[in-house]
């Protein structure tokens, strides 16, 4: 498989704290990859690094085949577009002055490009406003224009989702599926809202405490998901004793759920229940989501 | 670095401060030749085209620090400075750009204000009456002054993320500049002897003293190192500039205080971790 960015034993400490630690990372291309993490996981260390912002404390990264101690990393970074945290944007510019700027910055001989990239980010109408002025989500979508002015054939977005309305985050959802389905674009995306992830990404990487926990493919989280049935019940001291009898495997998850992961026989189960003396409220089929998935692995609570 | 020069410098002819600060230089050489019309008039004193023409030199201390520190700084505050990283300028072409566009933005605003005080200190005083070549000394004096205060500043507002903090850093540090020349050329220029004077005694009898050794004179090793700091300091060299004093060595100090602030500036830029 080919990768556009891999990373070993990549560590960056700040006075003792190590924010990345031994961390290993395979992008594969044309791939849209999720990264996955809680607050301080390491997330935005390692797109800062990826970038140049920073340089690692240890370990190395491979950005098209060159490493990071490589001098032609500069020409490496060339075929990447990046927003890293908020959006890096001249206030005091118009959204086709901040492209013109960028143009210049990566020597494009000519600014026919602006146009149609404005047109891309649904930004074409807003003429001389000043970026100042723009919503939080045009902000976002300006800064993708300019990540993209390059030509880009790998897009680094960290939390493209913060603080957007669920409108603009649908519009930067359709608008990353583009350029990954019409530009070919590999695209490494960082958040927190992990359903919206779940619709995009291709792979996953799930990041605690600086270390890659886990890579998968999309693919092979489905695989890995377990089917479940919830079922809510008025009396679960009654239940439980009955999923034991029954030798059915299942977890609590609140006071009246339970999930079942057994492949179980509905009307043997509820005439059980029944005689125990529980009733049955609901019941319904259920599928493991990335959400869960990523609270098994990482565990939850236990890592805080 | 020439695509980052084209960037830095469309950046330049598009902001707002930049203009500003070539306005109030203006303003300020206006009422400066303004005034000593005036006094020309009032007093009858006589002031040259000369001597007219550097009198706001000082001035530029204040637009340098103002202009750099927020021009450069909004680039941190904004966070464009990760554009260029991004997208693989060397963190060096970076820091050179910056100099370069901050040292040509300070040149404009001293030259607009020197061709507004020349042009009304010609009409006003009149021609020069001294070599011309003696004024074009202290304009390269002038040229290296503020390239080595844009080097000075450029430094602090690329070392320092914050641009409200660079900003202030600068003023004060201009600030300290103004109050230890004065307090420089406060000592230096105190007399070696008082001078012989007369006085009417008790009796009514004119005595006269003899001249006495002034004991607040600086002298010896003491005196070097204030006439050093005086002038290698923007400070002293602009003070220089409008006082008509020029020595071969001020363009070298000036060289070197761009060299021993670009010189770590660059290298503790290329180490900064940028957010």
């Amino acid at each position: 498989m080919e990768y556009i960015l891999s990373a070993s034993a990549l560590t960056k400490s700040y006075r003792g704290f190590r924010a990345l630690d031994d961390f290993n990372m395979h992008i594969p291309k044309g791939a849209i990859y999720g990264i996955v993490g809680k607050n301080g996981a390491g997330k935005t260390t390692l797109i800062r690094l990826i970038c140049g912002l920073q340089e690692p404390s240890s370990g190395e990264f491979t950005l098209y085949g060159v490493k990071n101690t490589d001098k032609r990393i500069c020409r490496s970074r060339r075929r990447i577009g990046a927003v890293v945290e908020t959006p890096s944007i001249y206030m005091d510019m118009s959204a086709a002055d901040n492209l013109r700027e960028q143009y210049r910055v990566l020597g494009m001989p000519s600014f026919e490009g602006i146009p149609e990239l404005l047109q891309l980010v649904g930004l074409s109408e807003t003429g001389r406003k000043k970026a100042r002025h723009f919503s939080l989500g045009m902000k976002q979508r300006l800064g993708i224009a300019i990540a993209l002015a390059g030509d880009p054939d790998f897009l680094i977005l960290d939390e493209p989702a913060n603080g957007l309305d669920p409108q603009g985050i649908v519009e930067i959802r359709e608008l990353i599926l583009k350029l990954n389905r019409e530009r070919q674009i590999t695209v490494l995306i960082s958040s927190h809202i992990l359903d919206e992830l779940s619709r995009l990404a291709t792979h996953y990487g799930f990041i605690d405490r600086g270390h890659m926990v886990k890579e998968i493919s999309s693919t092979e989280l489905e695989q890995a998901s377990r089917k479940c049935v919830r079922i809510s019940v008025t009396n679960p001291q009654s239940a439980l004793p009955v999923f034991d009898g029954m030798a059915l495997e299942y977890s609590v998850v609140s006071e009246n759920d339970m999930d079942i992961f057994s492949t179980v026989n509905i009307s043997e189960l509820v005439l059980a229940l029944s005689q125990a003396g529980c009733q049955v409220q609901s019941m319904h089929e259920r599928e493991e989501s990335l959400e869960s998935y990523f609270i098994d692995l990482i565990g939850g609570g236990a890592h805080e | 670095m020439s695509k980052l020069l084209s960037a830095g410098f469309a950046r330049l002819w598009k902001n707002k401060l930049f203009y500003c600060e070539i306005l109030i230089a203006c303003t300020l050489a206006a009422v400066a030749s303004c005034t000593q019309f005036r006094e020309m008039r009032e007093y009858n004193v006589t002031i040259t085209l000369e001597h007219s023409l550097f009198n706001c030199t000082p001035f530029i201390l204040f637009f340098a620090a103002a202009f750099i520190s927020l021009f450069t700084g909004s680039e941190y505050s904004d966070g464009t400075i990760r554009n260029k990283l991004i997208v693989g300028h060397t963190r060096a072409d970076m820091y050179l750009t910056e100099f370069i566009v901050n040292s040509v933005a300070t040149l404009i605003v001293y030259a607009a204000q020197l061709l507004l005080a020349f042009a009304l200190g010609l009409t006003m005083f009149g021609f020069f009456t001294i070599p011309v070549s003696e004024v074009l000394l202290q304009l390269l004096n002038a040229l290296f002054m503020i390239v080595a205060l844009s080097a000075l500043f450029t430094m602090l507002s690329l070392l320092i993320s914050s641009k409200s903090t660079s900003a202030v850093i600068c003023l004060l540090l201009v600030c300290a500049f103004f109050v230890a020349g004065m307090y420089l050329n406060s000592g230096l220029s105190e007399p070696e002897m008082y001078e012989e004077y007369y006085m009417l005694d008790s009796s009514g009898e004119l005595a006269k003293t003899e001249p006495m050794p002034n004991p607040r004179y600086i002298s010896g090793v003491k005196r070097q190192v204030y006439q050093f700091l005086f002038d290698f300091t923007p400070m002293g060299q602009a003070v220089h500039v409008a006082d008509y004093t020029f020595e071969w060595y001020y363009p070298l100090y000036s060289l070197i205080l761009i060299a021993i602030t670009t010189a770590p500036g660059l290298f503790l830029f290329r180490r900064k971790d940028i957010k």
